[in-house]
C-alpha cells in the first residue's frame, strides 16, 4: 500500500495528492478486474504469456487515460477496448502474425492444460477458437464472453453492426462444425 | 439458442480455468508512471519549440491541473496529477543542432517509443544515411544473444521513404493504418516492416528488421515491436526534417570526412565501421 500513502495535515484530516488519488483508484480497479481482463486476453490470443503482455499494455494505457475515463465513468469499457486494440496490434506484428489453424491441427496449440476443465473439452474448444480468424474470435469473445450487444461490439471494434452480425454467424457456424466433429459419440457425453 | 448458451458457458469455463499470473500491483503502477512521464515529456517538448499552438495549449492546461497540490481524499473529481513536475530542461535546442545532434534526437525519440527500458537500441548513432533527407541505422540487440536486428529512420524524400517504390518490392505487402489519428503506410516484406508517415510533404520512414544485414549474420530474436508504436514514433513532433545545412554537416559532426555534395534522390550511406557482408 506504499503507493497510495497520504499526507497527514495539521488538522488531522487525511489528504492525498492527485497522483495518490489516481494510484489508489487505479489500484482498486486493477485488483478487481485484472483477472477478468487477463482471461479475456487469454481467450483472444490463446497464449498465457501474450495474454499477460496484452493486459500490461492495456493497463499502462488505462493509467495514462485514467482521469478522463474515470470522469466519464467508462473505465471498464476503455480497458476492454485497449485489450482488444492491443490484440489487434499483436496480430499486425509481422513476426507474430496470427493465422487461423485448421481445426484438426491441435498440435499447434501452445498453452498449458487448463486445470479444472476436462482436457478433451478444453482442447476441442481451443482448437475451434484457434480455427477462427482473429476478427471473428474478437467478435465471439466480446459477444459471448463479455456479453456485449451487437451495437456495443460494433462500437468497440469500429465496424458496422452488420459486419458484427455476419462475423458472429460465420464464427458460430465454424465453431459448431468444429465442436460437432470433435464431439464424436462416446467421447463427449 | 441452446448452442449459443452452451458456447457461452463453455467460454466462461475455459476462461475461468486460465492460470492468472500473480502480477504485483506495483508493477502495473510503475509501468503507468513511466508512460505518463514520457507522455508529459513529449508535451513539454512540443511547447518548447512552439511547433503547434494546440500542443502548446494542451501542455499549459496539463501544467495548470497537475500542480500536485493536495486535495481532500475521496473528493469526487479526479485530477490528472503526478508528482510536481520538475523543471527539466527541454530536450530540444534553442539553436539549430548539427546533423549528428539531430540524428541523436531521432535516436532518443525512437528509444522512448520503442525501447523505454533502454535495453536494446544502440545508444549513439554511428551510421549515416543521407541524400534529400537524413537518417541512420541503429542496432537492436538482446542481452545474452549474439544476433543483431536493425531499426532505421529516414526523414525526407528518397528511396528509403518512397512508398510507391517500397510497395513495389517483390514480396512486399502494403496497407494503411491509423493510430491516434495519424495515418501511416505499413510495408511488410521478408523479415522487415517499414512504416511511413507523412508530415506535410516530408515522409518519415522507420524500418525494422530482425537482421542487421550489414553488421551481423545472425538475426535477433525478440525484436517484437508494435506497429502502433512505430507510427507514434514517426509521428512524434520532435522528428523534424533536416535542413540542407544539417545534411551537409552531419558527416563531419559524427567524425566522418566531409561529405561530397551528393544530396539527391538516391542518397548515400556511410558507417563508422566497414560493413562486413
Amino acid at each position: 500500500m506504499s503507493s497510495v500513502e497520504g499526507v497527514e495535515e495539521g488538522n488531522g484530516r487525511f489528504w492525498m495528492t492527485g497522483r495518490q488519488q489516481r494510484d489508489r483508484a487505479f489500484g482498486e480497479y486493477v485488483a478487481e478486474r485484472r483477472a477478468h481482463l487477463y482471461r479475456a486476453a487469454y481467450l483472444l490470443c490463446g497464449d498465457p504469456h501474450r495474454a499477460e503482455d496484452i493486459v500490461q499494455q492495456a493497463l499502462t494505457r488505462l493509467y495514462v487515460a485514467w482521469p478522463r475515463v474515470s470522469r466519464a465513468d467508462s473505465v471498464d469499457a476503455y480497458a476492454r477496448r485497449t485489450v482488444v486494440n492491443a490484440h489487434i496490434d499483436e496480430t499486425r506484428r509481422p513476426w507474430r502474425r496470427e493465422r487461423p489453424v485448421e481445426a484438426e491441427s491441435g498440435s499447434a496449440l501452445d498453452r498449458p492444460v487448463d486445470p479444472g476443465v476436462p482436457p478433451e473439452d478444453s482442447d476441442a474448444l481451443w482448437t475451434a477458437l484457434r480455427g477462427l480468424a482473429p476478427g471473428q474470435r474478437r467478435v465471439v469473445v466480446l459477444r459471448h464472453y463479455w456479453g456485449l450487444s451487437v451495437d456495443e461490439t460494433a462500437a468497440d471494434l469500429g465496424i458496422s453492426p452488420g459486419t458484427v452480425k455476419s462475423q458472429t454467424a460465420d464464427a458460430l457456424a465454424r465453431l459448431r462444425e468444429a465442436l460437432s466433429v470433435a464431439a464424436t459419440p462416446g467421447e463427449h457425453p | 439458442m441452446n448452442d449459443t448458451l452452451d458456447l457461452e458457458q463453455r467460454l466462461r469455463d475455459l476462461a475461468a480455468a486460465a492460470p492468472v499470473p500473480p502480477t504485483p500491483l506495483e508493477q502495473d503502477l510503475e509501468r503507468g508512471h513511466r508512460r505518463l512521464r514520457r507522455t508529459r515529456l513529449l508535451a513539454g517538448a512540443g511547447a518548447a519549440v512552439g511547433v503547434a499552438a494546440v500542443a502548446l495549449a494542451v501542455g499549459l492546461v496539463g501544467t495548470a491541473t497537475e500542480s500536485g497540490d493536495p486535495v481532500p481524499a475521496g473528493a469526487p473529481t479526479e485530477v490528472a496529477s503526478d508528482d510536481p513536475a520538475p523543471s527539466e530542461p527541454s530536450p530540444l535546442r534553442q539553436k539549430e543542432p548539427n546533423g549528428g545532434q539531430l540524428l541523436q534526437t531521432y535516436r532518443d525519440v525512437l528509444a522512448e517509443h520503442l525501447d523505454p527500458d533502454g535495453r536494446h537500441l544502440q545508444e549513439k548513432p554511428d551510421n549515416l544515411q543521407y541524400g534529400s533527407g537524413l537518417g541512420t541505422k541503429l542496432a537492436w540487440t538482446v542481452p545474452g544473444q549474439e544476433g543483431m536486428g536493425m531499426v532505421q529512420i529516414f526523414v525526407g524524400p528518397g528511396w528509403r521513404s518512397d512508398v510507391g517504390g517500397l510497395c513495389g518490392e517483390p514480396g512486399a505487402t502494403c496497407s494503411k493504418t491509423t493510430v491516434d489519428g495519424v495515418t501511416a503506410t505499413v510495408i511488410e516484406g521478408d523479415g522487415s516492416t517499414t512504416v511511413v508517415v507523412r508530415k506535410g510533404r516530408v515522409p518519415v520512414a522507420i524500418t525494422v528488421q530482425e537482421l542487421f544485414g550489414n553488421n551481423s549474420l545472425v538475426p535477433v530474436d525478440g525484436l517484437d515491436l508494435d506497429v502502433a508504436d512505430l507510427v507514434r514514433a514517426a509521428a512524434d513532433e520532435r522528428i523534424v526534417p533536416p535542413t540542407p545545412k544539417q545534411i551537409r554537416n552531419a558527416g563531419p559532426s559524427m567524425g566522418f570526412p566531409a561529405l561530397p555534395d551528393e544530396t539527391g534522390p538516391r542518397g548515400q550511406g556511410v558507417s563508422r565501421a566497414p560493413a562486413p557482408r
